[in-house]
């Protein structure tokens, strides 16, 4: 049994990965040079598809996990965070963050277009 | 991780912001004692490096400790150095440009890295701000 | 989808015209309240095209955000055809309800 998200539902479970996601991200470049650390990410999309599949999908229930991938080459400190790509990460995490923002606004533009008459 | 903050990122960014900061100062350091054989303690400078943790709570980055370069410091043949000892070698400080130069640049361009993490979560923030338009 | 809600809470509500004009007047009702379910059905299969196409990328079905932002795009033309449609039809019943006198 399967259960599909409203518009405003799924906007909202995108923008609190993605926020999530932006301090995940920074944190990992704010520790680039920190031994011993090991990158970390958000999982959601995981999550969701899981939820959408048993039909748990309280907005409560959609928690985006951080997680340890540890999947990526360490340095002699021990730190695996490639600056270049970790930069790009946060480039495409911001473009999604902010593009969920805009089409949550034009959702609520909408309900307010219904809502007048004139 | 315990980030529920609204402003998490910038804390995040400017925390890396110091400690890349603190880490050129230092370098710059030693780059400007790269010929200092006699210090106030009489010996050549000694390089410093900075060494970072992970700050409070897994957030950020912080400066742990300064520490002391142990390698020996080279010896250099000058006789007519005033520093110079009796066979006319001259301890000169364990600075070497090279090095310090690559260090220099990864902490500017971790710098920088940090710098655009700041001005994209603002720019996201603003954003954000749209929807109480 | 509260906005298609509260828009069908108007057809309900439109008085039927009787008297001599009533045949005339039933054939138009009739046709104002098909141009509406069939802007309603429009507009509502579109916002739950762009839901979809929104869920998959957030399930990592799609990668690709534009097949949502092209459907919202779609979503919102038929929305605002919709509130047209709509925003005639009240205007038409005003209008009628002033001719009475």
């Amino acid at each position: 049994m399967s259960k599909d998200l409203s518009m405003v539902e799924a906007l909202d479970a995108g923008l609190k990965a993605t926020n999530l996601r932006q301090s995940v991200i920074a944190n990992n470049i704010a520790n680039m040079d920190t031994p011993g650390f090991r990158r970390q990410d958000v999982q959601f999309k995981e999550v969701l598809a899981k939820a959408l599949e048993t039909g748990k999908t309280d907005p409560g229930d959609l928690e985006p996990k951080v997680v340890t991938p540890g999947d990526t080459e360490v340095n002699d400190q021990g730190n695996d965070v490639d600056m270049d790509m970790e930069v790009g990460e946060m480039l495409k995490t911001n473009a999604q963050y902010k593009m969920f923002v805009r089409m949550l606004a034009k959702e609520y533009q909408r309900m307010s277009e219904a809502i007048q008459t004139e | 991780m315990g980030i529920t903050r609204v402003a998490a990122p910038i804390d995040i960014a400017v925390s890396g912001l110091r400690a890349q900061s603190a880490k050129l100062n230092v370098i710059g350091n030693n780059i400007a004692n790269a010929d200092t054989t006699h210090g106030p303690d009489g010996k050549p400078y000694r390089r410093q490096s900075i060494v970072l943790a992970t700050g409070e709570g897994q957030q950020g980055v912080r400066v742990q400790q300064t520490v002391a370069d142990n390698t020996a410091f080279p010896r250099v043949y000058e006789p007519g150095n005033p520093d110079a000892d009796k066979d006319g070698y001259v301890e000169t400080p364990n600075v070497q440009m090279p090095v310090e130069m690559m260090h220099m640049l990864q902490a500017s361009k971790a710098y920088e890295a940090n710098t655009a993490v700041l001005k994209r979560y603002l720019d996201a923030m603003d954003v954000t701000a749209e929807l109480l338009k | 989808m509260a906005g298609i809600d509260m828009i069908s809470g108007i057809s309900p509500q439109m008085p039927r015209p009787s008297g001599p004009g009533a045949a005339q007047g039933a054939g138009e009702g009739a046709s104002f309240d098909q141009t509406l379910k069939g802007a309603m059905d429009k507009a509502d299969a579109q916002q739950q095209q762009s839901t979809q196409a929104l869920q998959d990328v957030l399930t990592g079905t799609s990668g690709d955000v534009l097949p949502v932002v092209s459907a919202m795009a779609k979503a919102d033309m038929s929305f605002k055809l919709l509130i047209g449609v709509r925003n005639k039809i009240i205007d038409a019943y005003k209008q009628t309800m002033n001719m009475q006198v």
